[in-house]
């Protein structure tokens, strides 16, 4: 038969680890060194599979008895034997298998990017660069209220570009380790971007708050922080992992979610009734940023008075 | 801490401290010289003077030492409030007990206390003992007194002094006497050169020479005449509560009574002391090198009750700052700004014991003059119910190069009380455009 058959050995990402050409059935698939693919896992019989066509022409892996089986995947069930088609998956002991003829017709070519990706441009990298320092230069600016010393003001911005050079040889070690690539300067875009967005998201949602007299807004400042850092760092784990995007979105998030849950449970825990702590709207803007009007003071003392059962409730939980 | 400080005003600040137990003596403390005056009196009182100590039950040990004299011939006990608080309040880890100059000890049972005049009346279980009689009428001013008492633990001690009248200022009438008086002789009584009873000592200036106060004779005549007539209360915590309550009853009434007067502040108004008992301070601060002037001014009170080592409460204190640009351009003004009402302020020591969190409301307020930042902030008692702290902020928005930021503390408050006073104080708040 002039018909050559690839039995291909799966990662967990689903990525091809070996392909094996078969060119004559029926064959044998297993640990021992007679097979015709010879797999290297423990959980695989020395003997596990035979490939062959059946009667009708069609081919069929059948299961040799083995202890551990055979798996079809997606749903997982246990099969003695079962006809391969091109896409599905199978498992004995800890190894994933698919079959696929040489007639397996395969999806058109993607198409190159007509341009490097946004980080990995340089005309991009300075822009960034230059957009971060001059958001860190102006917040520092912003926040100085004695007299403007340059060195003093210089600082942060020496300080964030030391910090983001130190992070980004961190992710470019790990990246050189796990895919042979650096990118150390496509590591410092994002920090860069990231730097300009978290400021920005900062900076607008003060101004919102104020102007809108609304803690709602102020206490949401918390969500576009984290979607900026899980965004940056996806954008990290996709320069140093081969994994699937889906894949790395996921532990982002995860990651961001984990790490912001476990610092309001601390803060939760450690301040959440100390006598001394007044939570209230603390952002103050320029007079002419207010955009909605005052309460009368009976209004205002009126509300005031929803307090009171408030902090009797807290009285009385002790 | 016992001998804690009871009044601060500004940097020059002086402080009032009570006479509860041993703090480091300072050179100021230093004994007066005796006369030939001082040793018959304390030969006549010695035997009715009385080391007073709150004991841990748990360890047997010393909790609080203060003094206190016999002033009955049926074992009433005088000595102030603050000594025997812990008693007072938790009965069930505490017990008082009292010692003799010559060692001889025994129980006391607490029957009323006066919180507001830091006053306490107790009980030895005895008949026909030697006691100090209270004085009727007033010495005069520079007339010689003698105080008495176990200061820092050292022995029964008397102190030479003088007479200087009532305390100016005060919302409760305290005598001013000049002689040194120290931690550990609160309670202790300080006699005329016939023997008698004047006054009780209750707490001296820190920082001061020799400046000492005493609570006024009478106040302890009538607590005696009330502890012989009236059974102790079933629970001292309440009785606190009723006394505190009724303090904030009397100062809101004085404070309402009449409206709020104002004080000029540049272009600004705002509220100016409410009466002789809340004192004001002014302090500029233009360094040359900063980019823009304050000028602040902060009213303190006079007085402040002592209810426990967690709390003292029963007082009011403003202030008002007035920030102005000198070039720091809007965006860095309302920085400047933002840090100064952001921050607490005006809280000190406030513990979970005492006190519950905070709640909050803030909200931008309008009026016929503009508009302002008003932040208000309740916080609850939690021994004492129906007591408040307030807090209100509010910020001037007049000006992108000046504002005015004013700050009220009102402690242990009813809510409604408060509230209104609060609203006053608020409206009080105004500018010329």
């Amino acid at each position: 038969m002039d018909e050559v058959i690839f039995v291909e050995v799966l990662g967990r990402a689903g990525d091809v680890v070996q392909r094996h050409p078969v060119a004559r059935l029926p064959a044998t698939l297993g640990r021992a060194y007679d097979n015709d693919v010879i797999l290297d896992d423990p959980y695989v019989a020395p003997h596990h599979l035979r490939l062959e066509r059946d009667e009708s022409g069609e081919l069929a892996l059948v299961d040799l008895d083995s202890r551990n089986g055979l798996f079809a995947l997606d749903p997982t069930t246990r099969v003695a034997r079962a006809a391969p088609r091109p896409d599905a998956r199978f498992r004995i002991g800890h190894t994933q298998l698919r079959i696929r003829p040489r007639s397996y017709a395969v999806a058109a070519e993607r198409e190159a990017a007509a341009r490097r990706p946004w980080f990995r441009r340089p005309a991009m990298l300075v822009g960034l660069y230059a957009a971060a320092l001059a958001c860190v230069l102006l917040y520092g600016f912003a926040s100085t209220t004695e007299r403007l010393e340059p060195l003093k003001l210089a600082m942060p911005a020496v300080w964030a570009t030391l910090a983001a050079c130190v992070w980004s040889a961190g992710w470019a070690f790990a990246g050189k380790a796990m895919a042979g690539r650096g990118n150390f300067l496509a590591h410092t875009s994002i920090v860069w971007a990231a730097l300009v967005l978290l400021l920005g998201a900062a900076t607008v949602s003060g101004y919102a708050a104020f102007a809108f007299s609304s803690s709602a807004i102020d206490d949401a400042t918390i969500v576009p922080i984290a979607v900026v850092i899980a965004g940056a760092l996806f954008g990290h784990l996709t320069l140093v992992s081969r994994l699937p995007r889906r894949t790395l979105a996921l532990a982002a998030g995860g990651i961001v979610l984990a790490l912001f849950g476990a610092l309001s449970l601390a803060e939760y825990a450690s301040k959440s009734d100390q006598p001394s702590r007044m939570a209230f709207l603390k952002e103050i803007k320029s007079p002419a940023v207010r955009l909605v009007p005052g309460a009368s003071p009976e209004a205002f003392f009126a509300a005031a008075k929803d307090l009171k059962p408030k902090v009797d409730a807290l009285r009385r939980a002790d | 801490m016992p001998g804690t400080t009871a009044g601060i005003a500004l940097r020059a600040a002086l402080a009032a401290s009570l006479l509860l137990a041993a703090a480091p003596a300072s050179a100021a403390d230093a004994a007066a010289p005796v006369s030939s005056a001082a040793r018959p009196v304390f030969e006549r009182s010695k035997d009715k003077l009385l080391q007073l100590r709150a004991l841990h039950n748990a360890t047997l040990s010393q909790a609080a030492i203060g003094s206190g004299f016999v002033a009955s011939a049926d074992g009433l006990v005088v000595s102030n409030y603050h000594v025997v608080a812990k008693v007072a309040l938790e009965p069930e880890l505490y017990t008082m007990e009292y010692v003799r100059g010559d060692g001889t000890r025994g129980p006391l049972t607490l029957l009323a206390v006066d919180v507001v005049h830091d006053l306490a009346v107790l009980r030895i279980d005895a008949r026909g003992l030697p006691f100090l009689k209270l004085r009727d009428g007033q010495l005069r001013k520079g007339d010689r007194g003698y105080a008495m008492g176990n200061p820092h633990d050292l022995g029964l001690t008397i102190v030479e002094g003088t007479y200087n009248g009532y305390v100016e200022h005060a919302l409760y009438p305290q005598i001013h006497f000049t002689g040194a008086i120290n931690a550990g002789m609160s309670g202790g009584p300080a006699v005329a050169q016939d023997g008698r009873v004047f006054g009780v000592n209750v707490a001296r200036l820190v920082g001061s020479q020799l400046v000492s106060f005493l609570v006024p004779g009478e106040f302890a005549a009538q607590l005696l005449a009330a502890a012989a007539t009236r059974a102790p209360p079933q629970r001292f915590q309440d009785e606190v509560r009723q006394q505190l309550a009724a303090h904030q009853a009397t100062l809101m009434q004085r404070l309402l009574a009449a409206p709020l007067p104002v004080a000029r502040f540049g272009r600004y108004q705002a509220p100016d002391s409410p009466g002789p008992f809340v004192r004001c301070w002014g302090r500029a601060d233009n360094e040359a090198t900063r980019p823009y002037e304050v000028d602040a001014k902060i009213c303190v009170p006079e007085f402040r009750l002592f209810v426990s080592d967690e709390l003292q409460t029963g007082d009011l204190r403003f202030s008002h700052t007035v920030l102005r640009s000198r070039g720091l351009g809007a965006l860095r003004f309302a920085h400047l700004l933002e840090s100064r009402f952001g921050a607490d302020g005006f809280d000190g020591y406030a513990t979970k014991k005492e006190l519950t969190g905070y709640r909050c409301r803030d909200d931008f307020v309008t009026r016929e003059v503009g508009t302002v930042r008003a932040v208000l902030c309740i916080r609850g008692y939690k021994r004492f119910e129906g007591l408040y702290d307030m807090r209100l902020k509010v910020l001037t928005l007049d000006r992108s190069s000046e504002a005015l930021v004013s700050s009220l503390a009102l402690n242990g408050v009813g809510y409604e009380g408060g509230l209104e006073f609060a609203r006053r104080y608020l409206e009080r708040i105004t500018w010329t455009k």
